[in-house]
């Protein structure tokens, strides 16, 4: 076969000369293949990762700039560059160009590929500028495979906790005590988690364990006076006075702390002391309603009816939609023989009581859809009403952020 | 006396099974004499049937807890019964083999199995010994919820707190609805107790006939009104001598729209609270002296917006007229004061003890009143959800109550617990009322606490505060248990108080006081022209240097029916004593001379004013 082709080559040179002629475009595309592609395509890289370097410089000073840049390089890709597709993200959130930010997320075909790192610095960009949902989406995006699962963990619950969606915090709490179940951190959040769907018994013994495991003296602190707010709360005197004396020995007392000691002096049945003690907070803080109101309820328990109407009425002046001074008020002033000033604040309370009814029978409602929407707005006006215009402003704010999901 | 007494019997007795009415009379004389016979009639002359061993099995076999609930926590094991306890658990010897049936079994997590039973405690045979009523409870249909009564059960006591049933021969009745509670009171004034069964349905008034037989009078009564009636009381609100019958009503909850409640669609079924239904009316019955009853509630004013699980009938704001406190689950209490001829007032929020102390509605469930403090004052006491504290109201004179748990050192005792069963009592015999509160989660799984959770005994220092003595109050309060009603009342005649209580699903416990015998004198009162049994009435005996008050008083605790008498403990030294009555009419009266460590028939109108 090699001798007739060779024989074939002596017959007609010029034939094979026109062949060899014929070879150079194959040579050139086979070299462009596997050449030069890799080159453009290694410049071309190259330059989405200047680009996302040059940008990145930019989000701080002109992130505008840096989002038009990003869009370029990202274009210029094919579509196909996460991390600057993160990074555009990014600019477009600092250039206060949210509902952009949210889309151009949204047009990642595959977030999970991008690099965890980068994906939870889109998520704490996200959180410092109010887009909950956005940083939400980018750290589920996050596999949970990743060695960052714990980081990614103890942001998710803390978005749950800003947004009011507690129902999933539990599990991932539970999650993160699997996944570092010596870490006082991972404790404190299943602490938390149980503490705010009422499982105080529960909460109790797990910052219970999260003392055990945190040495810094302020996250201490932190603990300490949770566990004696909690456990007055369920009766648990000894618990607390035992919580409550560690406390003092590893903290300065804060105004919260002296009150607190007031409502366990009182659930011990130490009524003069806490009297005492109240005293003691009001010369400190005048104008704080709860020790006014506290020091009322002390003052009406004695028959000390005229230093009770007082504080209530001073209460009531500054906080016009606390029930519970209303009702105390009225009942000081039922003592006092002023019976039509009276039923003012029984009614008042009762006013206000039906909202505090109406609130509990929404919150342990559920939703879905425009029907969530609809219901934290409701919760939200009922708040308002109770001048809880934080937590009303809050709720408004998570029902703002659902609107996108619906549409 | 007898022939005042006469004056009284105005039902005909036609139904009853001795209609001789002449026969009647001398059962009722001879009762009385009986009972007036002093100190040899605690402990019972007649045969008596102990308890034999093949019954106390057949109480552990009956103590088998259905598959649903929660396992029983296990006593704590250092728990064995101490010299110093203050109750024996006897029930294994009483011969009472009793479980309230809830039906929980059904597995449809109907609100109704939450509310339990009770227990009444009451002479029904005029042996002078006190004879125990176990309400029957009910079962529940698994596919339609739809509830079915179980029969009640009443044992007789023999003496030395031994107990033979006689259900049958007495003839309770076998096809009550799913019942909650009873009350006693002498509706026909003939000296022999009637009772007053509340059900899911049609409740059940149960003329005693005197012979040791009930009849159902309910339908002659025009009492036959389908309804969910929980607690009852008995007193006479428009002073004619007869007993009129106030019923709490609780939610409009039927099985047709039974359905569990979760917390998110994948979490486990539990009952629904009761904020999920509608309040029904409450009943006031006035006795007509007929033999009939007319529901006035509606013209008398009594609000519709109550969730009723405790109602008390006693003067409790001492100006001689019956008062009726309501104990209503998560909406406000109401008190109705009376005034004279038949009317209420409700003075609930004005008096302060609609609300706890920030003004919000509770969770309330059993109720009493008593002179807590000394000072002659009745105090009210409400038993109530978990996270509230029981709440201990003291009375500060002019219809006026305040919170006082803190100031009395019960603020965060049984906070976590769902407080049901409770009393005001002087169980250790020094004059001063202590204090029981018996709990259980209404919810299976959702609860703060577990459903089964500790009972509590509270002593009474002077007046000054309550002290939980529970870790000597005996090995059943070593166990946690799904409690509900509970009755009080000296069983064996020792002149110490005795408890029985009544849990869902568990054994009917009988807790005998084993705690030395004071001194002390028991007083039965007898109305002639109040009513029979004179609720409303007050008596005050001075002893300790002090004057101890106590209440006659009808429906207190929760769904139960405690000892009418009185027991007052008296120095160890004293001989006799004098006895202050006030009446319901008015009427003050004293009782000189009566001798300690006996019983007293104190008939109204024979001390002197």
């Amino acid at each position: 076969m090699t001798a007739s082709r060779n024989s074939r080559r002596s017959r007609s040179p010029g034939k094979a000369e026109r062949r060899a002629s014929r070879r150079w475009p194959r040579f050139a595309a086979v070299f462009a293949v596997l050449i030069i592609a890799p080159t453009v395509w290694w410049a071309m890289s190259n330059d989405t990762a200047r680009v996302c370097r040059q940008a990145s410089e930019l989000l701080a000073t002109d992130p505008n700039r840096a989002a038009a840049m990003l869009e370029q390089a990202v274009a210029d890709a094919g579509g196909d560059a996460p991390d600057a597709q993160l990074l555009w993200t990014r600019a477009l959130l600092a250039a206060g160009r949210p509902a952009e930010a949210l889309g151009c997320f949204s047009l990642m075909s595959n977030p999970s590929a991008a690099d965890p790192k980068k994906l939870l610095q889109l998520a704490d960009a996200a959180t410092s500028s109010g887009n909950l949902l956005l940083a939400r989406f980018s750290l589920e995006a996050i596999p949970a495979n990743s060695s960052d699962r714990p980081a990614v963990l103890h942001r998710l619950i803390a978005l749950s906790q800003q947004t009011g969606n507690v129902g999933p915090v539990m599990a991932m709490a539970r999650e993160l005590l699997t996944l570092q179940p010596d870490n006082a951190e991972s404790w404190l959040a299943v602490a938390q988690a149980e503490e705010q769907q009422m499982e105080l018994h529960d909460a109790v013994r797990s910052y219970g364990e999260v003392l055990k495991r945190q040495r810094d003296p302020e996250r201490r602190a932190f603990v300490l006076r949770t566990l004696v707010r909690l456990q007055v709360l369920l009766g648990e005197r000894e618990a607390a006075r035992s919580s409550f004396e560690e406390l003092t020995t590893t903290t300065a007392l804060e105004l919260a702390d002296r009150i607190n000691e007031v409502l366990l002096l009182r659930l011990e049945g130490e009524t003069e002391q806490a009297q005492q003690k109240i005293e003691e907070v009001l010369a400190l803080s005048p104008d704080n309603m709860l020790a006014r109101e506290t020091h009322g309820t002390l003052a009406f328990n004695r028959g000390d009816n005229d230093t009770a109407r007082r504080d209530f009425e001073a209460v009531v002046r500054d906080q016009p939609r606390n029930k519970q001074a209303h009702y105390k008020l009225a009942q000081v002033l039922l003592r006092l023989g002023h019976q039509d000033e009276a039923q003012k604040h029984f009614q008042e309370n009762r006013r206000l009581t039906d909202i505090s009814t109406h609130i509990l029978k929404l919150q342990a409602s559920t939703a879905v859809g425009t029907a969530e929407i609809s219901r934290l707005h409701e919760l939200a006006a009922a708040y308002a009403q109770l001048g809880q215009l934080e937590t009303a402003t809050r709720l408004r704010e998570s029902a703002r952020r659902l609107v996108p999901v619906d549409q | 006396m007898y022939s005042d007494m006469e004056q009284h019997h105005r039902f005909t007795d036609s139904k009853c099974h001795m209609s001789d009415r002449r026969f009647r009379l001398v059962m009722l004389i001879g009762a009385a004499f009986i009972a007036a016979s002093l100190s040899s009639c605690r402990e019972s002359t007649q045969s008596t049937v102990p308890a034999t061993g093949s019954e106390s099995l057949e109480h552990a076999s009956d103590a088998v807890a259905t598959t649903l609930l929660p396992a029983t926590a296990q006593p704590d094991s250092t728990r064995v019964r101490g010299e110093e306890d203050w109750f024996d658990d006897v029930t294994g010897s009483s011969g009472i083999v009793f479980t309230y049936r809830n039906g929980n079994d059904a597995g449809q997590f109907t609100i109704l199995e939450t509310v339990g039973g009770g227990i009444g405690m009451f002479d029904f045979d005029s042996d002078g010994l006190l004879d125990v009523f176990c309400v029957g409870g009910g079962t529940i249909n698994p596919d339609t919820a739809s509830p079915s009564g179980l029969t009640c059960r009443l044992y007789r006591n023999v003496g030395h707190c031994r107990f033979n049933e006689v259900t049958d021969h007495s003839h309770v009745p076998e096809g009550t609805d799913y019942s909650h509670g009873c009350v006693v009171g002498d509706v026909d004034n003939d000296g022999f107790p009637d009772m007053f069964v509340t059900c899911f349905g049609r409740s059940c008034l149960m003329l005693n006939c005197g012979d040791g037989t009930f009849i159902d009078q309910t339908s002659s009564a025009g009492l036959a009104v389908q309804s969910w009636s929980t607690a009852a009381a008995f007193g006479d609100l428009d002073g004619d001598g007869q007993a009129d019958l106030y019923v709490t009503g609780y939610t409009d909850w039927t099985p047709q729209i039974n359905k569990p409640c979760r917390q998110s669609p994948d979490q486990f079924a539990d009952v629904c609270p009761p904020q999920h239904y509608s309040p029904v009316s409450d009943h006031l019955y006035l006795n007509l002296g007929d033999g009939r009853f007319r529901d006035i509630a509606e013209e008398i004013g009594v609000r519709r917006d109550g969730m009723g699980l405790g109602v008390l009938a006693a003067d409790v704001n001492q100006d001689g007229q019956l008062d009726f406190f309501v104990a209503n689950d998560v909406t406000a209490n109401h008190l109705y004061l009376g005034s004279d001829g038949r009317s209420l007032t409700e003075a609930g929020e004005v008096s302060g003890v609609a609300y706890n102390e920030s003004g919000s509605p509770e969770g309330s469930m059993g109720i009493d009143a008593e002179d807590i403090d000394g000072d002659g004052l009745s105090e009210l006491w409400v038993t109530n959800f978990e996270m509230e504290d029981n709440s201990l109201l003291q009375n500060r004179g002019n219809g006026l109550f305040q919170h006082a748990t803190a100031a009395f050192g019960l603020a965060g005792q049984s906070r976590v617990n769902v407080g049901f069963g409770t009393g005001l009592h002087d169980f250790d015999g020094d004059s001063w009322v202590d204090m029981y509160v018996v709990n259980g989660h209404v919810l299976y799984k959702r609860g703060i606490r577990p459903f089964r959770q500790p009972a509590f005994v509270f002593r009474n220092l002077k007046g000054r505060k309550f002290v939980d003595v529970t870790k000597s109050a005996g090995t059943w309060f070593g166990v946690t248990h799904a409690a509900r009603g509970a009755a009080v009342g000296d069983l064996d005649g020792d002149g110490m108080l005795d408890l029985v209580v009544s849990s869902i699903n568990e054994p009917t416990a009988i807790l005998r006081n084993r705690l030395p015998a004071t001194n002390w004198v028991r007083l039965q009162l007898v109305g002639r022209y109040s009513a029979r049994i004179p609720v409303g009435a007050r008596v005050t005996v001075k002893a300790f240097d002090r004057n101890c008050v106590r209440l006659v008083k009808s429906g207190s605790g929760y769904l139960s029916q405690s000892d009418s008498c009185i027991v007052i403990a008296v120095e160890a030294a004293r001989t006799v004593v004098d006895v202050e009555v006030v009446w319901p009419t008015g009427t003050h009266e004293t009782f000189a001379g009566l001798v300690t460590g006996t019983d007293h028939v104190i008939i109204e109108d024979s001390g002197t004013e």
